[in-house]
């Protein structure tokens, strides 16, 4: 899932102040399996924003709902109507979300509530991990299901850089080794010789690097 | 010989082959590097310019290595995949060269939240084996990495690598050495020794596997300065540094002579550690002890050429 | 006018404190509203803000203390739930009102009476 965090209370205040009825938007996706963006915490917000404004005694109202998801027109349109009848749109969805909105919602101002940070796992409750890093040209059976392009801090392909001491990153002793868990699982799997063959620099063109990427599935296109 | 690079042929020649690093200033002031070369030319063979070492702006290498040539001493310019893609790393690659500078060093680089611009974004696009290949291929198949042809005037580095015995995955590391050998790396620079037994058990992989005969390997030596200096290296990423020598330093009246004497030890056991062709000395910001430690590990005169 | 205070309390672990309380004839005062709740780790962040917003210029929660809670865990979630809420209210400089959570062993009335006296 798209995992995403909530801004600073006082970035989102400095966004919204010039407005005085605002629909903050909730969305039904993965920002609230990682408990950012969902119906609680769009609720939240909500309440946290109304308290700010009746403490300095400024009009300040807010409609809040959530939708299934803000990255599908269906249900994106849906809330038409609660657009209309505010200024502006606090979007808890990701940055995808957000700009679908806007998208949809040309002359409304949508302004992002949550820090969209990486696509990733449910590590334990409360914390998520990244884990894949959207390069285009998946190569985790070549390094035994662990991803150097995202979990290495330096995207080696390669094997580990000289500053991977006991499993850990030499950026932090809070990340592990990418290398040393890719070693680790292909020892165990008997497929060293896997990384021992080069691997050639990287097609970059099929990440975001050759620009914006669209996907199109014809089979399904009316 | 592939190239006409000084340091290749020393090697080939079969010296013990010394060489110190050079550390360029954190201004645009090229006499602090042209200083340096002069103190060091008699006593060293080559001078190992370092590429923003842990992500600190510095006088680049290329510059620095220019300086260097310019006193008469033999460059090997340090190429990190930390701050340029490979347009930006083939294009200083010519620029190099074109400056007469023939050996080249490839890493991969300390990660910038190291240095002084942590919020930096970084590159990355080749890791060190692929830069490897890449000058290898400018060099060797007169194409870049693309494949387009260089129609004349391709550059000829002396390719060199670096390893670290004392980065895990331990057993790991010999491997990956080989992967830079087969990748086209000529000469090795280690990672600097304290702790001699596990690069002694390094070596005998190295061995094992026969590597040493396929890349000249220079064992990297730092010599201390204080005893506060080694309890920091304990905690510095992919260092190894055993207690016996912090109490040593501790203990010592003189600790910067004793510095000089581990040092000194050390270059003189590596002498007879098969498969060493050499030391790489990496005295940082302390530059000026390099000939001292040469002189008193009789490793003078160095050879002409 | 005294402030208004709202009490959340757990049916399980400070409804028994509060019948007690009847026992020993203290009665609350008129400024004081009670709502029972199955679990105090039921409560939201949100729960807590509303009720600021709605006037209440003290919000406590009482749940059970660490090890005697009925469903493991819930008093340790309703605590965090304050620390939340309590967090939110200084970022956003909302000083009228305080949220506090207190732990209390069911049938401890001299507790309660303690917390009682400091509204």
């Amino acid at each position: 899932m798209i995992v995403a965090e909530r801004k600073p209370i006082e970035e989102i205040i400095k966004m919204v102040e010039k407005h005085e009825s605002i629909l903050v938007l909730g969305c039904g996706g993965c920002v609230t399996v990682c408990l950012a963006g969902g119906e609680k915490e769009a609720e939240q917000l909500a309440t946290t924003l109304r308290l700010y404004f009746q403490k300095e005694n400024k009009p300040f109202k807010t409609i809040t709902t959530t939708i299934t998801r803000q990255c599908d027109p269906e249900y994106v349109k849906s809330v038409a109507e609660e657009v209309a009848k505010v200024d502006a749109v606090l979007s808890t969805a990701c940055g995808v979300g957000v700009q679908f909105m806007a998208e949809n919602y040309p002359g409304k101002w949508v302004y992002p509530a949550l820090n969209t940070k990486f696509a990733g796992a449910n590590l334990e409750l409360g914390v998520w991990g990244e884990r894949c890093g959207l390069c285009g040209e998946c190569i985790l059976h070549l390094t035994g299901g662990v991803c150097p392009v995202i979990r290495c801090s330096k995207s080696l392909l390669n094997g580990p850089c000289g500053g991977s001491q006991n499993g850990k990153c030499e950026v932090s002793s809070e990340i592990d080794c990418a290398w040393q868990l890719i070693y680790d699982r292909l020892k165990s799997l008997n497929s060293l010789d896997l990384i021992l063959k080069i691997q050639p620099p990287k097609d970059w063109s099929k990440a975001r690097d050759g620009g914006p990427r669209k996907v199109v599935k014809e089979e399904v296109r009316l | 010989m592939i190239t006409e690079s000084r340091l290749e042929k020393l090697f080939a020649e079969g010296h013990f082959v010394v060489t110190a690093e050079i550390g360029p200033p954190k201004n645009s002031n090229g006499e602090a590097v042209r200083k340096h070369a002069r103190n060091l030319k008699n006593y060293i063979d080559g001078a190992n310019l370092t590429d923003n070492q842990t992500a600190v702006v510095r006088l680049s290498s290329i510059a620095a290595g220019f300086h260097v040539l310019s006193e008469g001493l033999d460059p090997i310019i340090q190429m990190t995949c930390r701050d340029r893609n490979r347009i930006g790393l083939q294009s200083d690659l010519l620029g190099a060269y074109s400056l007469g500078i023939r050996n080249v060093l490839a890493l991969t680089g300390d990660h910038q939240s190291f240095g002084n611009h942590p919020t930096a974004k970084n590159v990355y696009d080749l890791d060190s084996i692929q830069l490897i290949q890449t000058i290898k291929k400018l060099r060797d198949e007169k194409q870049f990495l693309s494949g387009e042809p260089i129609k004349e005037h391709e550059p000829r580095f002396f390719i060199g690598a670096v390893e670290n015995p004392f980065g895990d995955p331990f057993e790991f590391r010999v491997l990956r050495l080989e992967k830079k050998i087969e990748a086209g790396a000529q000469f090795i620079q280690t990672q600097c020794i304290f702790d001699m037994e596990r690069f002694e058990r390094f070596m005998e992989m190295v061995r094992e596997r026969g590597l040493h005969e396929r890349a000249y390997i220079l064992a990297g030596i730092t010599p201390l300065k204080s005893a506060k200096a080694a309890k920091y290296m304990k905690n510095v990423a992919g260092m190894i540094m055993p207690d016996h020598i912090i109490e040593r330093m501790e203990k010592a009246e003189d600790q910067k002579e004793e510095g000089v004497k581990i040092a000194v030890e050390m270059i003189e056991h590596l002498k007879n550690v098969k498969g060493v062709a050499g030391v790489h000395i990496m005295a940082i910001a302390w530059e000026d002890i390099v000939p001292v430690i040469v002189e008193r590990a009789g490793l003078l005169p160095r050879p002409e050429v | 006018m005294a402030a208004k205070v709202l009490i959340y309390q757990c049916s399980y672990c400070s409804y028994l404190t509060f019948d007690l309380l009847s026992q020993y004839k203290v009665s609350l005062q008129d400024n004081i509203f009670l709502t029972d709740l199955p679990c105090t780790g039921t409560i939201s962040v949100n729960m807590l803000l509303e009720a600021v917003e709605n006037g209440f210029e003290k919000v406590l929660v009482l749940g059970g203390t660490g090890n005697d809670c009925r469903f493991l865990k819930g008093s340790q979630r309703a605590q965090k739930r304050v620390e939340e809420a309590v967090k939110i209210l200084r970022e956003i400089g909302y000083d009228k009102a305080s949220i506090a959570f207190y732990g209390l062993k069911p049938g401890d009335v001299d507790s309660l009476k303690n917390i009682l006296n400091t509204i």
